[in-house]
């Protein structure tokens, strides 16, 4: 409860420190060192241990930044929060962040599940269709389940809409033991 | 089995049509993801526009109601095994508020705290549903108590009347008594026109098995209901168990008829509540329940109510029960509970292991309105009794030290150990009214004064047989009349005077 208080108070500073102009820039530039803290246990041991000294931190994550081009502002925040120690909670600011940036452009992102890869022209066809559904500009991303037997499942936020062969089925046996 | 009845052909095609019927159609849910789960507690993140007390659909068919509702997660808690769900499973909001199944097909039906039979009589098919908790009718669609719920306790019935509608709460300390006055009560409606819903929480279920055996037994499922959330049951079932109990006595009552519903008990409701609340991290307060633990429990007893002759004039009475610890009224729920009822039954120990029982103490108990609802015979022998009682009482205790008392004094103590004689009654033999105006009568005007102590009880039994026996008419007249008038106090008098002479201890 607490950290995602916290987190919320980081995301929205970061959003008013870069404006929503550069907001997509910006945050797509912490989720490369969202990605990089995952992946190399000594770079999150830099930026969570209290025992590097800040002057240790701000070298090396220069060094990163030229190479990653990150911009003046992010390499700033990302030492802030590694001083104040909130660091390990940056990819729930990332979330928040990424939420509270899409809100404001009126877009939002959308899971889609199918079970198996599809073509390219279903996909404008896809965005089409849940543009009509939520009167917002939609991102998609895939995810594949073989589990759905066939058709098509798409969660926006907190909706989902389900049209696979798996949800049909479980509905069916819902209808067959209500009689 | 009739399997021979049905052909295979016509279930293939009751099969094909409800396939037929089924139209592919796009299955839009509001959706959450489980990310705390623990003692029947769950947190979902999502679930956008749930509400409060929504029913929430988790995997393997467990259902959910939601309680807390935070900025972006709701709490809720889970009515089933809590094994079933884990980490990451979706939740589904099904946009329906927590209820449950009522009406006439409940009666005579064990079900656990959501309305499922647990009895083994098969499914119970109702028509209409109800939300579990709603609002106690107001002012206007009330009216004060005006008719008695007979318990078929003397003791009770005498002093402490019930009248329906009224909340009557029945507190004392663990074994002495408590679940058999409710059980009496539900006993003593046999044939009559109140339903009873008696609602079991956290108790043993070898002990619930029992007292519904002994319902079966004594003919009274006939007329009862019986809401079932034993200690082995989640926390939230026993939270959820006694509003359920409630909400199916009301069915009744809001069809113009009476209903009684006894509640066993909340103090032990009031821990499985403490329990949720601690675990969705609610803030506890005093004895480490949560702030709203008074509610919790007025907002169940308001519901118990005389409806207006506008709104069908039935009527819910309600007994809830606590449970003491060492006679301590003064605890957090006691004396929550206390304040909250139309007064209290209450049990003492020292009475109960001298055999008086029920272990009514006729000095704490009191009823708030019951006295209204007595019928008129009741009211006027009712008097002497309390005062007889409330005499011997003070004397009592004197008496001890003092050798040597004065022949009124004397004559005080020995009425009053008769008239505590009198109100001993055994488990299960509730008596109706009538009797039990014939037998108090006979102790007030002082027919048993020179019966010994010991006789008092072969006496009551004797008279009761006599009067069944020759004198049925005196008993007709009693109801009938509901008041005693010169004339019919002459006949009961003569009645007891005929039997005693041949009365032999």
């Amino acid at each position: 409860m607490k950290q995602r208080k916290e987190a919320k108070r980081y995301a929205k500073a970061l959003l008013r420190k870069v404006g929503m102009e550069d907001a997509f820039q910006a945050l797509s530039e912490i989720s490369s060192i969202n990605d990089l803290m995952l992946k190399s246990k000594e770079f999150r041991n830099l930026l969570v241990n209290p025992r590097f000294t800040d002057e240790e931190k701000e070298n090396v994550i220069r060094e990163i930044a030229v190479k990653l081009k990150l911009s003046e502002n992010i390499v700033k925040f990302i030492l802030d929060l590694s001083q104040i120690g909130v660091i390990i909670f940056l990819p729930e600011i990332l979330r928040i962040a990424t939420n509270l940036y899409l809100e404001s452009r009126q877009k939002a992102k959308a899971v889609v599940m199918t079970p198996a890869e599809i073509g390219k022209n279903y996909e404008d066809k896809i965005k089409a269709s849940l543009k009509k559904a939520t009167n917002r500009d939609i991102e998609l991303e895939y995810v594949i389940d073989p589990s759905l037997l066939g058709g098509i499942l798409v969660k926006i936020g907190s909706i989902m809409y389900d049209t696979s062969i798996r949800g049909q089925l479980r509905l069916l046996k819902d209808e067959l033991i209500k009689g | 089995m009739a399997i021979e009845g049905i052909k295979t052909e016509e279930i293939s095609e009751l099969l094909k049509k409800q396939i037929t019927d089924f139209e592919k159609k796009v299955d839009v849910s509001e959706i959450g993801v489980v990310t705390y789960l623990g003692d029947g507690v769950a947190r979902v993140y999502g679930l956008d526009n749930c509400m409060n007390m929504e029913m929430l659909e988790f995997p393997n068919g467990v259902f959910g109601m939601a309680l807390n509702l935070e900025e972006d997660a709701v709490g809720a808690i889970l009515f089933g095994e809590d094994k079933l769900v884990k980490e990451g499973d979706i939740v589904k909001r099904t946009g329906k508020v927590m209820s449950v199944p009522v009406g006439e097909a409940m009666v005579g039906r064990v079900v656990n705290a959501i309305g499922q039979p647990i009895d083994g009589k098969g499914p119970i098919t109702t028509e209409e549903t109800r939300l579990v908790e709603i609002v106690a009718p107001g002012i206007i669609r009330r009216q004060p108590v005006n008719q008695p719920l007979q318990t078929g306790l003397k003791a009770i019935d005498s002093m402490i009347p019930i009248g329906r509608g009224q909340r009557e709460l029945c507190i004392g300390d663990r074994q002495i008594g408590k679940t058999a006055i409710l059980i009496d009560t539900i006993i003593n409606q046999k044939g009559g026109d109140v339903i009873c819903v008696y609602c079991a929480v956290g108790q043993r279920r070898p002990a619930v098995v029992n007292t519904v055996k002994k319902l079966e037994d004594m003919g009274a499922m006939e007329h009862t209901i019986v809401v079932v959330s034993t200690a082995s049951e989640p926390a939230p079932m026993q939270y959820i168990a006694p509003y359920v109990a409630c909400t199916m006595g009301e069915y009744f009552r809001d069809s113009g008829r009476h209903a009684f519903v006894g509640y066993d008990d909340l103090t032990k409701q009031a821990h499985s509540y403490r329990q949720l609340s601690l675990i969705l991290r609610r803030p506890p307060a005093r004895e480490a329940y949560p702030g709203d633990v008074f509610y919790l429990h007025s907002r169940l007893l308001e519901r118990a109510a005389k409806m207006s002759d506008a709104m069908g004039g039935g009527s819910l009475t309600a007994i809830p029960v606590i449970e003491t610890q060492a006679g301590d009224v003064s605890g957090y729920i006691p004396t929550n509970v206390i304040s909250i009822t139309d007064g209290q039954i209450y049990l003492e120990p020292e009475l109960f292991y001298a055999g008086v029982r029920p272990a009514v103490n006729a000095g704490l108990s009191v009823s708030r309105v019951g006295g209204a609802a007595q019928i008129k015979a009741m009211k006027q022998i009712a008097g002497m009794l309390r005062l007889d009682l409330a005499q011997y009482r003070e004397l009592a205790a004197f008496a001890q030290f003092a050798s040597d008392l004065d022949k009124a004094t004397l004559a005080q103590i020995e009425r009053g150990k008769r008239m505590i004689e009198l109100l001993k009654q055994d488990q299960y033999v509730p008596m109706p009214v009538e009797d039990q105006i014939i037998v108090i009568f006979a102790g007030t005007q002082g027919f048993l004064d020179d019966v010994s102590v010991e006789a008092i009880k072969s006496f009551e039994e004797g008279l009761l047989r006599y009067v069944r026996a020759e004198k049925q008419d005196l008993r007709k007249e009693i109801v009938e009349k509901q008041a005693i008038d010169d004339d019919l106090r002459a006949k009961i008098s003569d009645a007891i005077a005929a039997y005693k002479k041949t009365f032999q201890a």
